[in-house]
């Protein structure tokens, strides 16, 4: 993964900021974490909370590819 | 008669949950008369499946467990294979939900002579609720990701070819991103980024196969 902007960090760690409690992630090889434990990687900026920022980049792009296709048949809506 | 092998390492959390997850697929597989050889807890050890491997040649192999791109582990995380391994995999179906199996392990395996490799190119993750931890089958976050997962082996299982049968997975987890997106708990955003990352990273390698 190329270098992530600070911004995108800021954007991942404010999004796991409002997880909740009783959430927790499993990932392979890392084992179980909690909203803390999920922080400290990201405030740590090493290989987990990269992995996290990843993620959280997979359904950012999800939310934008919906946003142009709304936008999109409104516009198809709208000339017809 | 056909056979599958599975492990079932049940040391930690992730590993405890896949292992009971895997119920469904041990009995979708008994319904249809096939001989399940089961390596749970401790004997989920290298010289296990070596052994059961050798003498039974099952025809799908499912390693669940922790792994690397090099190895995939067993029971407390010790060593079960790793490259170098291929000539157990001759001719076989595997199928593990083993962290970065694919890149290297799975690459291997395919090029030494095995059926084909379905695994993930990243890490496997998911979401538990820790309220229902102790009873992993009725935890919905849980089962978001192990419902579309587990669709791979047991539509091998049932006599579709591994190429459809990842395709059902994937179509699984499209359906679990549309079902969370709809919902408005607050758990649906995490849920969303994580099934979307599982996706991204199932692969298949090699021919599409039959379990015979």
């Amino acid at each position: 993964m190329s270098e992530v902007p600070e911004i995108v960090w800021e954007i991942t760690i404010a999004r796991f900021e409002r997880m909740p409690e009783h959430l927790k992630l499993v990932i392979g090889g890392a084992g179980v974490l909690s909203k803390k434990e999920i922080l400290e990687h990201l405030r740590k900026r090493d290989e987990i909370g990269k992995l996290l920022v990843k993620m959280q980049m997979e359904y950012l792009k999800l939310f934008a590819e919906e946003a142009k296709s709304y936008e999109e048949s409104f516009d198809n809506i709208t000339r017809s | 008669m056909k056979k599958v092998l599975i492990t079932l390492p049940d040391h930690d959390i992730a590993t405890y949950y896949i292992s009971y997850w895997s119920k469904y697929i041990i009995e979708e597989a008994e319904k249809r008369n096939i001989l399940v050889f089961r390596l749970k807890r401790d004997k989920a050890n290298r010289k296990s499946l070596i052994s059961f491997v050798t003498k039974h040649e099952p025809g799908f192999i499912i390693l669940n467990g922790h792994g690397d791109g090099r190895s995939i582990y067993g029971y407390k995380d010790e060593l079960l294979v790793k490259v170098g391994d291929e000539g157990l995999f001759k001719n076989k179906i595997v199928y593990t939900i083993a962290c970065d199996a694919v890149k290297c392990l799975g690459e291997s395996i395919v090029r030494e002579g095995g059926k084909c490799f379905i695994g993930y190119s990243d890490k496997f993750v998911f979401y538990i609720d820790e309220r229902k931890s102790t009873k992993p089958l009725s935890d919905d976050k849980a089962a978001s990701f192990f419902n579309s997962t587990n669709l791979i082996p047991i539509s091998i299982i049932k006599g579709n070819k591994t190429i459809e049968s990842v395709e059902k997975a994937k179509r699984a987890f499209q359906k679990e991103i549309i079902k969370w997106r709809m919902s408005k708990e607050l758990e649906a955003v995490f849920i969303i980024s994580a099934l979307l990352h599982d996706l991204s990273s199932l692969s298949h390698l090699g021919e599409d196969s039959r379990f015979e």
